[in-house]
């Protein structure tokens, strides 16, 4: 690796070595990881749901993981508790996403119908949104300073141990995948139909919503919501290359996604100069035009 | 062949339509189902496909219980054609037949050479070599329909199941669609099922007929159906009359 970024030449210096392997490299590959899984994550759930507006939060993983990290900023000074570690923020933001997870997930259990279960994620959803929104009221603007930072998301919180956390949790997510490819592409022609082909429907669900869970979740959890990808590349991926067969809409979407998020976060560090703008506001601002001229172009927008 | 055994069909725990004792399809038939909207024709074959809407009694498939089936075994057996269009409309009418090749191919959906010469039959039979890029999104009714059509004979089951496959089509591919379903069903010794609104038709063309009257069901032949002047009884109007199988409107100007 060193040879790879010229440092084994001994007069460079002990910064640039940390600056390039301690927070460069673990932003970037964060970056590829993030773009890669978010649009994984969006894939999953516009095929289960058979709706083009899904996306990977839309059984309200991000949500919990705000109301976590809320709960925690805004929450913690009431109970007598001084300032708030960024460890500590990523911890209420697992907690968050991963008791929604475990909700949707028993709630699954029970609801027979896909699309009730997209209704139940929204309601979820809001839910925290509504605690989120009561909490913000009654905090300082210090503390709603914080919890909006976090919202915009970011890339370059991130460590070495945690990385490994994610990569492992990445190709976990990618061997569950390569399982169910085949039954989604059966999704495609409708849930009955898929049925009357042979393919376990309330499996395939499971295997989706937990591979949503890993991804969705584990990002959030350090990213904070990174908007737009999700929803926004399988899309282009769809309008790219015109075909809707997993097998090659996965390798896409991920290339694509990883593409996407490492040019956004470039974007965000304003080259030459000293600021650096929120990922979320660079995501959206380059993300929904490029949508909007595809759309014009290709004029139609399936899924 | 496929035994209903003291079926009960319908919703919930409300009973549409129930027949006593066996009712049972051979192979190399060609059946259609009449009766009124609303008297559970789609709810029947919907009991005999998945078990869904099945309250009471037994489905056997070759003497096998449907249940003690696995979901693959079933699919090589039953194939379906369905009112309901929720698929992607982004899938062309190729992608879609090699879709439908599932029960064959392997955990990923690797197709073999014999899924492609399937496929390639089935789009020379129904007209659809000209289609086979088109996205299902940009046909007609009418060609979407002979697309759902070929997609069952491409599952390539002993039994199709299928809900108004006429629906949609001009009356001359009406008639050529259904004769061609019914030679298929002889010279390959399948069995199609289908219901069905285009009386007439299937008075001239099946093989046997289920009616559904007034929450029974009636399981005849041809012959037998038509003799017994059950048409009259199940659609009941002045301005309708059946005699032997043909139907006749009587408007008084």
């Amino acid at each position: 690796m060193d040879a790879l970024f010229g440092l084994e030449n001994p007069q460079t210096g002990k910064t640039v070595r940390y600056i390039i392997t301690e927070l460069r490299l673990p932003r970037a590959i964060m970056a590829i990881l993030t773009g890669a899984g978010l649009a994984i994550a969006g894939l999953l759930m516009q095929t289960l749901f058979r709706n083009p507006l899904a996306g990977p939060f839309v059984l309200g993983i991000s949500s919990g993981a705000g109301l976590g990290v809320a709960l925690v900023i805004m929450g913690a000074t009431a109970l007598g508790i001084g300032a708030i570690s960024g460890f500590g923020i990523i911890t209420a933001s697992v907690v968050g996403s991963l008791v929604v997870l475990l909700l949707i997930i028993l709630m699954s259990l029970r609801i027979k119908d896909t699309m009730g279960l997209l209704i139940v994620g929204l309601m979820v959803g809001s839910l925290s949104s509504a605690v989120v929104g009561i909490l913000s009221y009654f905090s300082s603007s210090e503390q709603l300073k914080r919890y909006v930072f976090w919202s915009m998301g970011s890339l370059g919180n991130i460590n070495w141990a945690d990385l490994w956390i994610i990569i492992l949790l990445f190709f976990l997510a990618l061997i569950l995948l390569i399982w169910i490819i085949k039954p989604l592409n059966a999704l495609l022609l409708g849930e009955s139909y898929a049925l009357s082909l042979g393919i376990n429907i309330k499996k395939t669900r499971w295997i989706i919503i937990i591979i949503t869970s890993i991804l969705a979740g584990s990002i959030t959890a350090y990213a904070g919501p990174i908007a737009f990808i999700g929803l926004a590349v399988p899309h282009l991926s769809r309008l790219i290359l015109p075909t809707v067969n997993h097998k090659i809409l996965i390798p896409t979407v991920v290339l694509l996604g990883a593409t996407l998020l490492l040019f956004c976060d470039l974007v965000s560090q304003l080259p030459f100069s000293n600021y650096s703008l929120p990922i979320n506001a660079v995501t959206s601002l380059l993300g929904a035009p490029l949508i909007i001229w595809l759309i014009m172009r290709k004029r139609n927008l399936h899924f | 062949m496929i035994r209903l055994e003291n079926i009960q069909v319908g919703y919930g725990h409300c009973v549409v339509a129930a027949f006593d004792g066996d009712l049972a399809f051979a192979k190399a038939k060609f059946i259609s189902i009449i009766g009124t909207n609303g008297s559970g024709k789609s709810t029947l074959l919907r009991a005999m496909a998945s078990g869904q809407h099945l309250i009471n009694g037994n489905v056997f498939i070759e003497n096998k219980n449907w249940n003690d089936y696995t979901a693959v075994e079933r699919s090589k057996f039953i194939s379906v054609v369905l009112t309901e269009r929720s698929f992607s409309h982004f899938l062309s009418v190729r992608e879609l037949l090699e879709l439908s090749r599932a029960p064959y191919t392997n955990y990923i959906g690797k197709l073999a050479a014999e899924d492609h010469e399937v496929i390639n039959e089935a789009l020379e039979s129904f007209d659809l070599k000209q289609l086979e890029n088109r996205k299902a999104g940009t046909l007609s009714d009418g060609q979407l329909q002979r697309v759902l059509i070929a997609r069952a004979i491409v599952q390539d089951t002993e039994y199709i199941l299928m809900d108004e496959p006429t629906s949609h089509l001009d009356i001359n591919h009406k008639a050529d669609l259904l004769l061609q379903l019914r030679d298929y069903c002889h010279e390959h010794g399948k069995t199609i099922i289908y219901a069905t609104h285009e009386i007439q038709l299937a008075m001239s063309l099946c093989d046997e007929i289920v009616s559904i009257h007034k929450g029974s069901i009636a399981h005849e032949t041809i012959s037998d159906f038509v003799k017994s002047n059950k048409l009259q009884e199940i659609f009941p109007s002045k301005h309708v009359a059946f005699e032997n199988g043909i139907v006749q409107f009587k408007f008084d100007s």
